[in-house]
Order: structure tokens, then C-alpha cells, then sequence
């Protein structure tokens, strides 16, 4: 397997290493297809039918006086339109994305539960593919949105040139450029990529710490205890993160969309 | 929420959420942008010259105003007035 | 006898975390000021979100100059 830390005497895998995050085949096929059908591809998969089954189910025959799924659904379908996608680019263009919105957001936040659920453990947007795709859609969306309003130059014009004497506009211009263009998709991605990483890694630290400080002397066992207890406080915040950092992607998402779209001066 | 008014016009919609968080990283990403940018492009300069460092730090500095700059212009408040909000 | 006492390591470092001081303080004041008036009259807080925005700019940009200049400066060891 990838990555096997050197332990310090013992069968620990500590400290943990970011070779910890190839996770092996579950399937034992070999060469290449040996990479790509892992516990990460799984986990995708699953929460992508846990999401479809879910809203087809919850909206089979719905009623005037909603039963428990139809309205878990309703809650969070209608969270989103009303507080992200309505809010953040007004009614009609707001019901068009909230479908859009929607989806990103439960899928971000299906997918990074995993990292606190036993067995999983392991969101897979802590690979960077995942939230670079994501990122990746967002950023056509966005562009493309703006610039079937404007046509390209005009889309172009508003979003380049700030309001400024023109002779302050060669230094403005690709700041503006890379900030726009360059830094939203990249910082989408790797906002989303980072905080699942770390999660990860802080609980690998805490939990493997705890066995390592076992098994290097035993009579440090309180020491164990407490590391056992960071690793619940740590899966938490996790649980905080979880939400907001899917929270955010999308919220972002809209801005970015509402941006392209507004009149600038 | 509940009773708020729907957005006169639909592409004139604030662009402050309640948090405000988006603002923040749009701050940010021009500051961090035009130092970087600029210092790239003073970096470049400074190969070019052999100045040892001194080009690279007043392209950091220039590309930090043009950030500071952009920000004031683009989130910054309208010259009070100038009509309220 | 002599005895050289020295500091060995990033001067680089040091500095950067000397630099970054200032600016910690300064916006935890903005965004404290902002929460207070925001407090005190929530209508205004529209209004002055975009000078939170100016602050934060101003006063950030010293503790990037420290990142920035951290690496500038810097002369090994």
C-alpha cells in the first residue's frame, strides 16, 4: 500500500502522511485499474444515490399537508432558493439556479459527511478532483451566464475595468483580471479541498496519537484518554465545517453569478 | 425573509449577504492578487535588470495600492451625498 | 572564555511575526467597531459595511507587505 508511515516501535501508522489519503482498490483488480475504484469512488456514489432516490421519493405524490419527507425536502429545496438564490439575485433569475444551487449544496454536504460517519470516515472532497470540478462548473456557469447577457466584449468591459481615471487603468487591470478570472475558481476549489483536509488529518492525528502513546508506554494512558477526547470535540467542529463550508461554496456560487449579471457603474 | 419585497429591478440586487462574507473574499483576493500580479511582474523585472530585489518590492508595493485601490472603488461607499442607499 | 550567544534561524520569521502583530489588532478594532455600532443602530449597519471593507483593505496590506517581504528579505539560515 502507499504510504505506509514508519511507525516509532510499534504497528501504529503515526504520524499520519498525506500518502494516508491513496486509498487502496476495493476490488482486487491490478495495473491501472487498480486506482481508480476506491472507497472515495464508493462513497461518490453512494451519496449521489442517496440524493436522487431521496428527492424522488420525498416528491412521489405530494400533498397539500406534507408528510415527514416531503417536508425535509421542502426545508431544504426551499432554504436554499429563499435564502441563497433569491436573495442574492433577485426573484425570476433566482428560481432559474436554485435547482442548480440546490444540488451543489447537498451534494457538497453529502459528501463531506462522510468524514465524521464510522467506516467512511473519509470525505472525498478531501481529493482535490472533486471540489476542482465543482469549482470548474461554477466558473463556466458564471462566465457563461454573464456573457450571454452581454456579449463577450461588453461582459468583458464590465468586469475589467473598474471605475478609475484612465491613467491608473493599466496597473488596475490585471489585478482585476487575475482576482476575476484567475483566483475565483482556483480559491473555490482549494477553500473547499483545504478545510476537508485538514478535518481529515487533525482526526487521523488525534485518534492515531491516542494508540501510538498506548502502545510507546503504557502506563501514559490518560494521556490516550485525552487525545480520544480531542478526536470528539474535533469531529464537532467537523460537523460545523461540514455545513459551512458548503454553505459557503454556494453562496459564493450566486455572488459570482450575480456579479456577472449586474450592471456594473 | 417572510416579508421582505421582492428586488425592484432583478439585476439590481445589494450585493451585501447578512454576512457580508463574499465582500470579504472579493477584499481580499484583490489585495492578495495585486501584490501578486505585481510581483510577479516587478519579479520578472528584476531578472531583467539584475537589481537584486528592489523592482520585485516596488511592484509588490504598487500592486498592494492598485488592490487597496480597486477596493475602495468597487465595495467601498459612494461620496456621502450622493443619494442614499 | 567566550561565549557568542546568537540566535540561529530565520531572522525572516521573527520579523514577520513582529509585523503581523499591528495588523491583528487593527482589524479585530474595525470589525469590533462595526459590531458595536451595528449594536447600537442596526439600520446603519448597510451603510457603513462598505468602510469595514476600506479598513480591513488598508490595514491587511501591511500584514501581506510582512508575508511579502518575509521572502523578499530573506537571507537564508
Amino acid at each position: 500500500m502507499i504510504g505506509q508511515a514508519v511507525a516509532l516501535q510499534s504497528d501504529v501508522p503515526f504520524p499520519p502522511e498525506v500518502g494516508d489519503f491513496y486509498l487502496p482498490s476495493i476490488v482486487p483488480w491490478d495495473g491501472l485499474n487498480s486506482l481508480w475504484f476506491t472507497k472515495i469512488t464508493a462513497l461518490v456514489w453512494i451519496s449521489t444515490a442517496i440524493l436522487i432516490i431521496f428527492f424522488l421519493t420525498a416528491y412521489r405524490k405530494p400533498k397539500m399537508v406534507p408528510g415527514k419527507a416531503q417536508w425535509l425536502a421542502e426545508s431544504a429545496y426551499g432554504f436554499v432558493r429563499d435564502n441563497i438564490s433569491i436573495e442574492m439575485l433577485g426573484a425570476e433569475r433566482g428560481l432559474r439556479f436554485a435547482p442548480y444551487l440546490a444540488s451543489l449544496l447537498l451534494f457538497i454536504v453529502f459528501n463531506n459527511l462522510w468524514s465524521i460517519v464510522p467506516i467512511a470516515q473519509i470525505s472525498p472532497n478531501s481529493h482535490i478532483a472533486f471540489p476542482a470540478f465543482l469549482a470548474l462548473i461554477s466558473y463556466v456557469l458564471f462566465n457563461y451566464v454573464g456573457i450571454k447577457k452581454f456579449g463577450f466584449r461588453k461582459y468583458m468591459r464590465n468586469s475589467l475595468i473598474p471605475p478609475a481615471p484612465w491613467f491608473v487603468l493599466p496597473i488596475l487591470i490585471p489585478i482585476e483580471f487575475f482576482s476575476t478570472f484567475l483566483v475565483r475558481p482556483f480559491s473555490l476549489a482549494v477553500r473547499l479541498f483545504a478545510n476537508m483536509f485538514a478535518g481529515h488529518m487533525l482526526l487521523l492525528v488525534f485518534t492515531l496519537g491516542g494508540f501510538a502513546i498506548l502502545q510507546a508506554n503504557a502506563k501514559l494512558a490518560a494521556f490516550s484518554v485525552l487525545s480520544w477526547l480531542m478526536t470528539i470535540a474535533l469531529t464537532l467542529l467537523e460537523l460545523l465545517v461540514i455545513f459551512l463550508q458548503a454553505y459557503v461554496f454556494t453562496v459564493l456560487t450566486a455572488s459570482y453569478i450575480q456579479g456577472a449579471v449586474s450592471e456594473e457603474h | 425573509m417572510a416579508g421582505d419585497p421582492p428586488s425592484q429591478d432583478p439585476d439590481k440586487t445589494p450585493d451585501a449577504t447578512p454576512t457580508g462574507a463574499d465582500l470579504g473574499w472579493t477584499a481580499l483576493s484583490y489585495l492578495i492578487g495585486g501584490m501578486a500580479v505585481w510581483g510577479f511582474i516587478g519579479w520578472l523585472v528584476d531578472r531583467w535588470v539584475h537589481s537584486g530585489g528592489i523592482t520585485t518590492g516596488i511592484g509588490v508595493v504598487i500592486g498592494c495600492a492598485g488592490g487597496i485601490y480597486l477596493v475602495i472603488k468597487r465595495i467601498g461607499a459612494p461620496p456621502p451625498g450622493s443619494g442614499s442607499s | 572564555m567566550d561565549i557568542a550567544a546568537g540566535v540561529s534561524g530565520s531572522l525572516a520569521a521573527i520579523g514577520y511575526g513582529l509585523a503581523a502583530i499591528g495588523p491583528g489588532i487593527g482589524v479585530g478594532l474595525i470589525f469590533a467597531s462595526y459590531i458595536q455600532s451595528t449594536a447600537r443602530q442596526p439600520e446603519s449597519s448597510r451603510m457603513t459595511l462598505p468602510f469595514v471593507w476600506i479598513g480591513f483593505a488598508v490595514v491587511e496590506a501591511l500584514a501581506l507587505f510582512g508575508i511579502a517581504f518575509g521572502f523578499i528579505w530573506a537571507t537564508g539560515s
